[in-house]
């Protein structure tokens, strides 16, 4: 891993800090790490990873904790645009004899040499950017999910990843939980014979709302919380992170339910159909055709959001039964004995994680692509965007997962991108 | 799909529904002078649905919406409000016959119409967008601004826009110089290679400037050999010669870079050239590229190594390594190389971890379970099955549970069996496992043998495990020979 050095070295934040006289020779000295200098001072392999979580709200506190105690990272650094939460808990750490640097720019946590890898749990509007400064910057990612707000930004993110050669695990756990994973290689290996019709149960937000403006808190930074979101009036509802609305209500932040609940099933259904480097074809939003929304894969395979899912998170249905799976290891087979029969030899493996965090550091230390990589984050996003879409739109959407693009409908295609509000450009 | 043509046709019987007109557009637009935050969310809401019904796909009349939208854009009397939505619909749904008013309030006074109107050109790819963001860039009143239009342009891709992009690398304010250079990687193209290429090389421009240049020529180049080669053996920063290395590894020079970069002193450097190899299973290239007598492979290194063995070719070699590696002190390179040998199966992989069974050491012993859960290998059940018939101890109760995760032939008698039998240990292992995997069968047996009891412990405790065991099942006739039993 890298060295204790907290100093940016050729940084663009240290350029940005330092103006004009770091751009040119003979105006001030360079500052140059240990890092740079041939690396003299790099600690050994098995070090621990210097780790820093960006974006601390709700979502956030479950791995700050494992940043804080697995044993194997350490906690370098915290960033916020809400200088009270930062204040809180930097507290916090002091208080059980720990330190912690706080940050409210993305862009200085990022400089820093010395951490190795970040936490993104900001909402999704900001996934795209803050990954790509720190994969940019050197550093592992580990991005909540959905892992983009728009699927131009899930092939930004892709190519980033490549770029840089940096690892990134999206936060869709589901695929480290051994009955998902059970239940995902049942459908896959064809043990309920051709499934044609997937039911999963995502639930609804309240309807976005435009909320009355409200002074804007000393404490928060708002321009930078919206980002390179459309400028909208502050209100306290507005940003609030909660599962039950918040910003997560709003088409602005997310995708709303689509891009809550969507980005974990949708990825499952994904991995037990075999289709993590492909997507579905189709989208129809709810009210076009039937009381439900749903999308459609070539072959026909066809996964309904909000139907009869018999109590399940998920509940595929194929010719010869069905498999039902949620969390708490709620797994049910039909037949009943599904759930207990062992693979064959000759059946597909997927990939095995006890734990997503833990898989993420293996892959780090290994350089090797963890469970939820970046490529598996954009296909799963992009059905969460594209849903979305054809909601927005009120019509119905047809993809060409080969070439990742729309079929046949302009504005469609222009969605798959959005403007983003100056000054925050998407970095390469 | 059966479900499209219906669709579509309903699309176009309807498009004269959705025809969109000037007058309906004003009606909705002063719905935004109501102070009523959910009644002006509605009226955005109508607005939309009104512009993206009357814009769909095979509606005849969506150029006569779009001309209406941009009608009212031009009223002074529209609300504010209303304009900066209907902007933001035209970036959606926004044609050439768009421009004209998006530049108007691009060029307005109203500094919030002015950036929904930047971001309504930049998403135009028209040639008078471009030339109004060009122009602006001169006359624009801060960096600020400025960035913005670089950030426009280069999502444009427009190489119209190159030199005046350029222009803006030798301004004083760094922020720009950044967001120019980065502007140009992203629009790439010959001239803006030649361009950058020749900036590198001038003497007065400091090392960070000269890495955030290779940066944009890297990602302007996509991959041009030639451009990365150069970066790659100039470049002061780390991070940036792994960059060129990515770029060249993937190129017809892999061989040659992959070899260079895996004597580098550099660790990470020295990672990525590995995986590479490891990747394309070069296993010639890997013993050409490294000297271990002298620099033993570091931890990382070496799982980097296991994790990649069940892909290497030929396979009794690469079992052959993870067998080796089962002796190493660090538990992790153990769980790796017992992983690898799960995967790579055979009978030496197997004989190696059937006396891992035994081993104590929690991420070890679950390694082994799961590898020999998977494992196809000759000899493999039968071995399993005599280690279940074997002596006490964790290894009869590993080849227990991993006997049940193979549903081996005969493996349910054997755990009905064991669970009546006298080793609790195994006992408690055969019930976790038939809770798994036990049927009907199984289960009769048990209450059969729970009701013929006659030690009050030994019925309790089959009885509980009974009733766990109908409650999984779920069937009628489960539930029922649960209810039978005698309550203790």
């Amino acid at each position: 891993m890298k060295p204790t050095d907290t100093t940016p070295a050729l940084s663009r934040r240290n350029i940005l800090k330092g103006g004009i006289a770091t751009l040119f020779c003979g105006s001030a000295p360079m500052i140059l790490s240990s890092r740079v200098l041939g690396r003299a001072g790099q600690t050994g392999p098995n070090s621990l990873i210097r780790m820093g979580v960006i974006g601390n709200g709700l979502i956030s506190e479950g791995h700050r904790g494992y940043a804080l105690t697995s044993g194997q990272t350490s906690l370098a650094a915290l960033c916020d645009v809400n200088r009270q939460v930062l204040e809180n808990l930097s507290g916090q750490i002091k208080a059980n004899g720990g330190s912690c640097d706080t940050y409210t720019d993305h862009r200085e946590l990022c400089a820093r040499t010395d951490i190795d890898a970040v936490f993104v749990t900001t909402p999704d509007h900001w996934h795209a950017a803050i990954s790509i400064d720190a994969m940019r910057n050197g550093k592992d990612v580990y991005v909540e999910k959905p892992m983009t707000l728009t699927i131009e930004e899930g092939k930004a993110m892709c190519a980033a990843a490549a770029r840089y050669g940096r690892i990134v695990q999206v936060g869709s756990q589901q695929r480290s939980n051994d009955s998902f994973r059970k239940a995902a290689e049942l459908v896959l290996n064809g043990y309920i014979g051709k499934v044609h019709t997937v039911v999963t149960q995502l639930g609804e937000f309240p309807p976005p709302t435009q909320f009355s403006a409200e002074p804007v808190p000393a404490h928060l930074d708002y321009d930078r919380w919206l980002g390179p979101a459309p400028w909208e009036p502050y209100n306290a509802e507005r940003v609030v992170g909660n599962y039950g609305g918040g910003w997560r209500r709003f088409w602005e932040y997310g995708s709303r339910k689509n891009g809550d609940w969507g980005a974990h099933h949708f990825d499952i259904i994904q991995w037990a159909l075999g289709m993590d480097e492909s997507g579905p074809t189709l989208f129809v939003p709810k009210g076009v055709d039937g009381d439900h929304q749903y999308h459609v894969y070539a072959d026909g395979t066809k996964v309904i959001r909000d139907g009869d899912s018999k109590g399940a998170m998920i509940r595929f249905i194929g010719e010869k039964g069905e498999v039902h799976v949620g969390r708490d290891d709620a797994f049910v087979t039909i037949p009943a004995e599904l759930k207990s029969m062992a693979l064959k030899s000759s059946d597909k493996r997927l990939y095995v994680s006890g734990d997503h965090r833990r898989d993420w550091l293996q892959a780090i230390r290994t350089r090797s692509q963890p469970i939820c990589h970046v490529g598996i984050g954009h296909r799963t996003g992009t059905i969460c965007q594209l849903s979305g879409i054809a909601e927005i739109l009120g019509r119905a959407v047809k993809w060409d997962p080969a070439t990742e693009q729309v079929v046949d409908d302009a504005v469609a295609t222009r969605m798959m991108d959005r403007p983003r509000r100056a000054p925050y450009a998407l970095p390469f | 799909m059966k479900i499209l043509p219906s669709l579509y046709i309903f699309l176009g019987l309807a498009s004269s529904l959705f025809a969109l007109d000037a007058a309906g557009l004003a009606g909705v637009a002063a719905k935004f002078s109501d102070p009523s935050g959910d009644a002006q969310y509605a009226a955005r809401a109508e607005l939309n649905r009104m512009i993206d019904q009357a814009t769909a796909p095979g509606v005849a009349e969506s150029a006569a919406a779009i001309a209406a939208v941009v009608e009212i854009l031009a009223k002074p009397e529209t609300p504010a409000e209303a304009k900066k939505y209907l902007l933001r619909a035209l970036a959606r749904v926004g044609s050439a016959e768009s421009v004209p008013a998006a530049i108007a309030l691009f060029q307005g006074p109203d500094a919030m119409l002015q950036e929904e109107a930047r971001q309504v050109l930049g998403s135009l790819n028209d040639p008078k967008a471009i030339a109004a963001l060009t122009e602006s860039i001169k006359s624009a009143s801060s960096p600020q601004e400025q960035i913005a239009l670089l950030d426009s342009l280069a999502h444009l891709r427009s190489t119209a826009a190159v030199p005046a992009i350029a222009a803006m690398i030798t301004k004083p304010d760094a922020a720009l110089a950044l967001a120019a250079i980065d502007a140009l990687g992203r629009i790439g193209g010959p001239e803006v290679i030649q361009g950058l290429g020749k900036l590198r090389s001038s003497t007065t421009l400091t090392e960070p400037i000269k890495l955030e240049i290779d940066r944009a020529l890297l990602f302007a180049a996509k991959g041009e050999d030639k451009v990365a080669r150069k970066i790659y053996q100039t470049t002061a920063s780390p991070e940036v010669k792994l960059q060129a290395f990515l770029v060249l590894s993937q190129a017809g020079s892999a061989a040659e870079i992959i070899r260079d970069a895996m004597k580098s002193n550099d660790a990470d450097l020295r990672l990525a050239a590995l995986k590479r190899g490891l990747e394309t299973n070069q296993a010639e290239l890997l013993q050409g590229g490294l000297d271990r007598s002298t620099d033993p492979f570091s931890s990382s290194e070496r799982l980097l190594i296991l994790n990649h063995l069940p892909s290497l070719q030929p396979a009794d070699a690469a079992a052959e390594i993870a067998i080796g590696a089962l002796k190493s002190e660090d538990a992790e390179q153990r769980a790796a190389a017992i992983s690898a040998l799960g995967l790579l199966g055979g009978k030496a992989a197997f004989d190696a971890l059937l006396p891992l069974l035994a081993e104590g050491e929690p991420t070890i012993s679950r390694a082994v379970s799961q590898a020999i859960a998977r494992i196809n290998a000759p000899g493999a059940d039968e071995s399993l099955l005599a280690a279940i018939q074997g002596p006490a101890g964790p290894a009869k109760q590993l080849a227990i549970k991993a006997a049940a995760s193979r549903s081996l032939p005969g493996v349910l008698p054997m755990l009905v069996n064991l669970i009546q039998g006298p080793e609790k240990d195994a006992a408690q292992e055969a019930m976790r496992s038939l809770y798994a995997i036990g049927g009907i069968d199984e289960l009769k047996t048990l209450c059969a043998a729970s009701q013929a009891a006659t030690d009050a412990q030994v019925r309790s405790s089959l009885g509980s495990f009974c009733k766990r065991l109908a409650s999984r099942l779920g069937t009628d006739e489960a539930k029922q020979l649960a209810e039978s039993l005698k309550a203790d």
